[in-house]
């Protein structure tokens, strides 16, 4: 087995750098060719788990019935702010049925988030933790939450960030609501200076919703005591993050927790740090020795396992005659609700297009709503919605196509830290985008269509990480019979990785895929992986699973000199079989081998390599849209989107539409439809159900083609890949509301571009 | 909760007599389901199913005029073959309910019994003249469907009081007609407003016209305001548009204005003027 180093990686999650120590093999495989050139990698493979989904026998979290199976359920906050009394479970308690309750009348000190606990009783938003029921039924359960008498003290409440910033806002800490007491500040060139010498000028106001991730999947949590060890199965987007905050939580060793999650129906984020649920359902567990099942219901997620915080961005680009984008500020707030969370959104204005003169401020406010989560490219979707509507602004002031404006001003280097890409094919995406959508058909005069129903094209840009890194590993075990198994300390959301791996596997060992096994979220089989967040999952597992694959090579080519007693430079290995190039009659296929090794099984392991010293390296891409404004109702119809990215190597043609369908149906139901709404004299969401929080059906899908411009990433990995899952999301509302002024003439600024407000925004025209 | 499944017609009756006034009929269950998720509160205790009784799902003409069971489901409707001959109006509302799961459970008598202000079969019934005939332990009785709803979630229907059967005249073949819906996306969507129509136009003159909208006034009624003026008029699009304003003028006099009303002002006289194309295959 090849050794391996350490190194410092920088890695980009979510919002921010992370440095970490990784260990990282010493002898990286070479970049893999071509995808034509490979058996397996880039073709429409179905999913490995698919029949297991279709026929309905996949068992998720959801679904796990151990014996003797206690449910619990918890009672939340049904006002947005208030300081707890008293609570009274002596009648739920009496309840027949009830097992136990856990509140904090009896529950030990657990920390949680920076400044409160497991059960606060200071309650900062509706749907914040009060108790945790266990019964011998979810009903019996909800029966006895509905006992619990609470007596509290209401305090006055703020649910809009604009108000919590002011001096008269109730505060929901001491410090005050702004997080961290002041704003995120940027800043390069001389922004000033630039608007002084501008030739144009385009100053505006955008806001964005609230949105909710709503996978299909619940939250939920079955927990077993075994003695000492407790085993976790969770709905989760990160195993080994949950293993360490359970085992914190509850003082016992990170070795006696078992995390274990093989089926998800989708997280988008909301399940990427372990939830207070798990901890609970642990509690309950040791303290009934039961097996606990908990359950967060629809209602549930809706108020509290996380949001897309919403944002009002104001800001104020320029440009010189000749198309150059010469200033952008940028000024946003948005809630973050009653926890520490993030609500900035500027990562676009600072690092989507080549510009001298940038200025940032952007302030997080603590509000008495929900708590946010990173959601699918957190801050980029509402970003790039203000920055590329101002940016069809702007050109349209100097009379330059918003496409070729975009293409002047693209960044050949990072324009923050002036470092080389890895690569970057953003005028690839630009110029294919374009010619799938027809661009040179577009109205030259937005709002010129006769009649009642207009029509319009739009693009926007695409910017975010997603290049991945270590530390990452995979472990390969081949047996006897020629099969082989996969192990990954990852998880696969219901993005394709057990099937990416599998294909890896096939593609360096020639292994049928039926003969190949792959073993994910398990803490107590599988090697680290980092958590699936941040469109990283491919790029970082896939080229260690590919260096376990070329270590099972070596390996067996090294065992095959020694039997055959040939040179190793003469052995190759074709199909399974191993053959001496310099003799034919020596040949072995691997069950042959491998009874002669007297090893049941043979093991390798395999690292993500290090990251390019000195290099950045991120996702590219544009989306354009053709929509239909029905100028009589608001009605917005998208007829297509072309979605045209750099995304380094597909790894498997079918579940990368997957991602881009899905992230595009998610943007076009941020576009058009979805939105928490709070009713602020009561401080409490009125839409808390799928149907009054709409999200698209399939009926209101349009055509959507999906154009890759990468074959790989010429440094990245040794697989190329880059993430797929978050890039789809971002570029599409802007591309929509640009289509929309290019059909109609006139500008919605506001997400969702609801029927009422196109009307009335074509009323005030 | 206790659930009692009759057999016949006299059954339902006489349950619902037995329970006086705690039990209710189920016929799709859906829109009763989701009370029992919200508004438990307004579920009575006994429910009796009629979704299996074999006469109330029925469609027939019965001396000249269509009968219609209240079990019928919205899919019985919309693939019924007298229904698409002689009321297709109807089955054009019935075709945008929901889902095709929900066309297959959800029934006519549950949509018109429930009185949601968005519930799309009810325009269309009372462009249609719809009779209804109630039965109870005291025996038949027939009302026009107009004297049928009180408010929103409210009718005439007493506790032991139930919707036996739905009458309808048949539509002439020459008969002008169009449903239209705006719901907030493709399908499975409530209706924000939905409008029936059905025109008599001859020489281009419009005869008559019997204009009902959803959503838009506390109470289904027929336009008459519209209707008046439309009549007698040569059908163009000038006119249809004035009779949209004259729609949402009507809709601010009996409601007021609200929250919804800069929206909704613009969106019904648009609507109207856009239900009337349809009827006569206008483009607008
Ligand atoms: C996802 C979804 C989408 C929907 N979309 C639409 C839509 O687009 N348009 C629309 O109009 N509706 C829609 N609905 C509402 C519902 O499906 C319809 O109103 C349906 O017609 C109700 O019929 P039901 O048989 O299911 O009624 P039930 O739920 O069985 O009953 C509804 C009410 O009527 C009473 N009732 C039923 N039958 C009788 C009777 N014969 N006599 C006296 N009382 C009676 C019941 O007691 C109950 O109070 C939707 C519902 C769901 C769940």
């Amino acid at each position: 087995m090849a050794e391996s180093k350490y190194v410092k990686s920088k890695i980009f999650f979510e919002e921010e750098f992370e440095e970490k120590l990784a260990e990282v093999p010493t002898d990286p495989k070479g970049p893999w060719p071509a995808n034509d050139n490979l058996k397996i990698i880039g073709k429409p493979v179905s999913r490995i788990d698919g029949y297991d989904k279709v026929s309905g026998t996949a068992v998720y979290t959801f679904d796990i019935n151990l014996p003797r199976m206690a449910q619990a359920r918890i009672l939340r906050s049904a006002v947005p702010h208030a300081k707890i009394k008293k609570i009274d479970t002596g009648k739920a308690e009496s309840l027949p049925g009830v097992l136990g309750i856990l509140s904090s009348n009896n529950a030990q000190e657990i920390k949680w988030f920076n400044t409160s606990s497991l059960f606060d009783t200071h309650l900062r938003y509706q749907g914040d933790e009060i108790a945790c029921v266990v019964a011998e039924s979810e009903a019996i359960a909800l029966k006895a939450l509905k006992l619990i008498k609470i007596e509290f003290d209401e305090l006055p409440f703020t649910v809009d960030a604009k108000e919590a910033m002011g001096e008269k806002a109730p505060k929901i800490y001491d410090e005050g609501n702004i997080q961290g007491g002041k704003p995120f500040e940027y800043a390069r060139g001389d922004v000033d200076k630039a608007f002084q010498e501008a030739d144009a000028i385009v100053e505006d106001t955008f806001d964005t919703q609230v949105a909710i991730h709503n996978p299909t999947e619940v939250h939920c949590s079955v927990v077993n005591w075994d003695g000492d060890d407790l085993t976790v199965w969770d709905s989760t987007q990160a195993i080994y993050g949950v293993r360490d905050t359970v085992a914190d939580a509850l003082k016992m060793p990170a070795s006696k927790v078992r995390i274990i999650k093989k089926y998800m129906g989708g997280g988008f984020g909301s399940k990427l740090e372990c939830g207070k649920y798990t901890v609970m359902a642990a509690l309950l567990a040791r303290k009934i020795g039961r097996p606990v099942r908990i359950v967060v219901d629809r209602k549930e997620m809706n108020l509290a396992v996380g949001n897309r915080p919403n944002s009002v961005q104001k800001l104020k680009l320029a440009a010189s005659k000749d198309g150059t984008l010469t200033a952008i500020s940028h000024y946003s707030y948005g809630a973050i609700g009653g926890y520490e969370g993030g609500a900035g959104c500027s990562w676009p204005a600072r690092q989507m297009y080549k510009c001298d003169n940038v200025k940032v401020e952007e302030y997080s406010v603590f509000t008495n709503t929900g708590p946010t989560r990173p959601f699918r490219a957190p801050g980029y979707p509402q970003g790039i919605f203000a920055l590329d509507s101002a940016i069809d602004m702007l050109a349209e002031k100097i009379r330059m196509n918003p496409l070729e404006f975009r293409m002047k001003n693209n960044a050949e280097k990072h324009p923050m830290w002036n470092a080389p890409f890895t690569s970057k094919l953003l005028k690839e995406a630009y110029e294919q985008g374009a010619k799938a959508i027809g661009w040179d058909k577009r109205n030259n005069q937005p709002g010129a269509d006769k009649g009642p129903v207009k029509k319009g094209m739009g693009m926007a840009s695409q910017i975010w990480w997603g290049g991945g890194g270590p530390p990452s590993h995979a472990v390969l075990k081949l047996n006897r019979d020629g099969s082989a198994r996969v192990i990954a300390g990852t998880q696969d959301l219901g993005t394709g990785t057990y099937t990416f791996m599998a294909q890896i596997v096939h593609e360096v060992l020639d292994i049928p895929m039926d003969k190949i096994e792959v073993i994910l979220g398990d803490t107590a089989v599988g090697p680290y992986c980092p958590s699936s967040g941040g469109s990283t999952t491919a790029p970082s597992v896939s080229p260690a699973v590919r260096d376990a694959a070329e270590n099972m090579k070596i390996k067996l080519l090294e065992a095959a000199a020694a039997q055959l007693e040939s040179e190793k430079k003469n052995l190759v290995y074709v199909n399974g079989l191993i053959s001496d190039t310099s003799n034919p009659e020596k040949k072995i296929d691997i069950p042959g081998l491998m009874g002669k090794m007297g090893e049941q099984t043979i093991t390798t392991t395999g690292s993500r390599e290090a990251n390019p010293e000195g290099y950045i390296t991120q996702t590219f891409g544009a989306q354009f849209a053709k929509v239909e404004v029905d100028t009589l109702t608001g009605k917005i119809k998208v007829n297509k989107i072309v979605a045209a990215h750099d995304i380094g190597r597909v790894l498997n043609r079918k579940t990368l539409d997957n991602q881009f369908h899905g992230g595009i149906m998610q943007g076009l139901s941020y576009a058009l439809m979805e939105e928490q709404i709070v009713d602020i004299n009561t401080g409490k969401v009125v839409n808390t159900n799928l149907h009054d929080y709409k999200i698209p059906i399939i009926a209101d899908i349009p055509e959507i083609e999906v154009i890759i411009v990468s074959e790989a990433d010429p440094m990245n990995s040794n697989t190329g890949v880059k993430g797929c899952g978050e890039p789809a999301i971002i570029p599409t509302a802007a591309a929509i509301a640009n289509a929309v002024y290019n059909a109609i003439g006139v500008r919605i600024k506001s997400l969702p571009m609801t029927p009422d407000k196109v009307l009335m925004a074509l009323n005030q025209a | 909760m206790q659930y009692h499944k009759p057999k016949n017609i006299s059954e339902v009756t006489e349950l619902l007599d037995t329970f006086n006034g705690s039990a209710q009929i189920i016929a799709g269950g859906t829109d009763m389901l989701v009370e029992t998720r919200y508004h438990q509160q307004n579920l009575k205790e006994h429910w009796i199913d009629i979704s299996e009784i074999d006469e109330l799902k029925q469609i027939h003409v019965i001396d000249g005029q269509i009968s219609i069971g209240p079990a019928a489901t919205h899919s019985d409707i919309t693939g019924n073959d007298v229904i698409k001959q002689h009321a297709p109006l109807l089955a054009e509302a019935c075709r945008v309910i929901g889902s095709l799961q929900i066309r297959n459970r959800g029934t006519i008598g549950g949509n018109v019994c429930n009185a949601s202000p968005c519930a799309d079969s009810i325009p269309a019934l009372i462009v249609l003249d719809a009779q209804l005939v109630i039965d109870s332990a005291e025996g038949e009785q027939v009302k026009p469907i107009s004297e049928f709803f009180i408010k929103p979630y409210k009718t005439i229907l007493t506790p032991g009081s139930w919707l036996k059967n739905i009458r309808i005249h048949k539509m002439d073949t020459e008969d002008k007609f169009a449903f239209l819906k705006l719901g907030r996306r493709n399908a499975l969507a409530i209706s924000r407003m939905n409008f029936a129509v059905v025109m008599k136009i001859s020489n281009h003159i419009i005869d008559s016209v019997r204009l009902a909208p959803g959503s838009v006034y506390p109470i289904w009624r027929r336009v008459t305001e519209a209707e008046e003026f439309l009549q007698g008029k040569k059908a163009s699009e000038t006119m249809f548009k004035e009779a949209g304003k004259i729609v949402a003028d009507s809709m601010i006099k009996t409601s007021g204005r609200r929250w919804s009303t800069p929206y909704k002002e613009p969106a019904v006289a648009n609507l109207t003027e856009r239900v009337l194309c349809k009827a006569v295959k206008f483009d607008c």
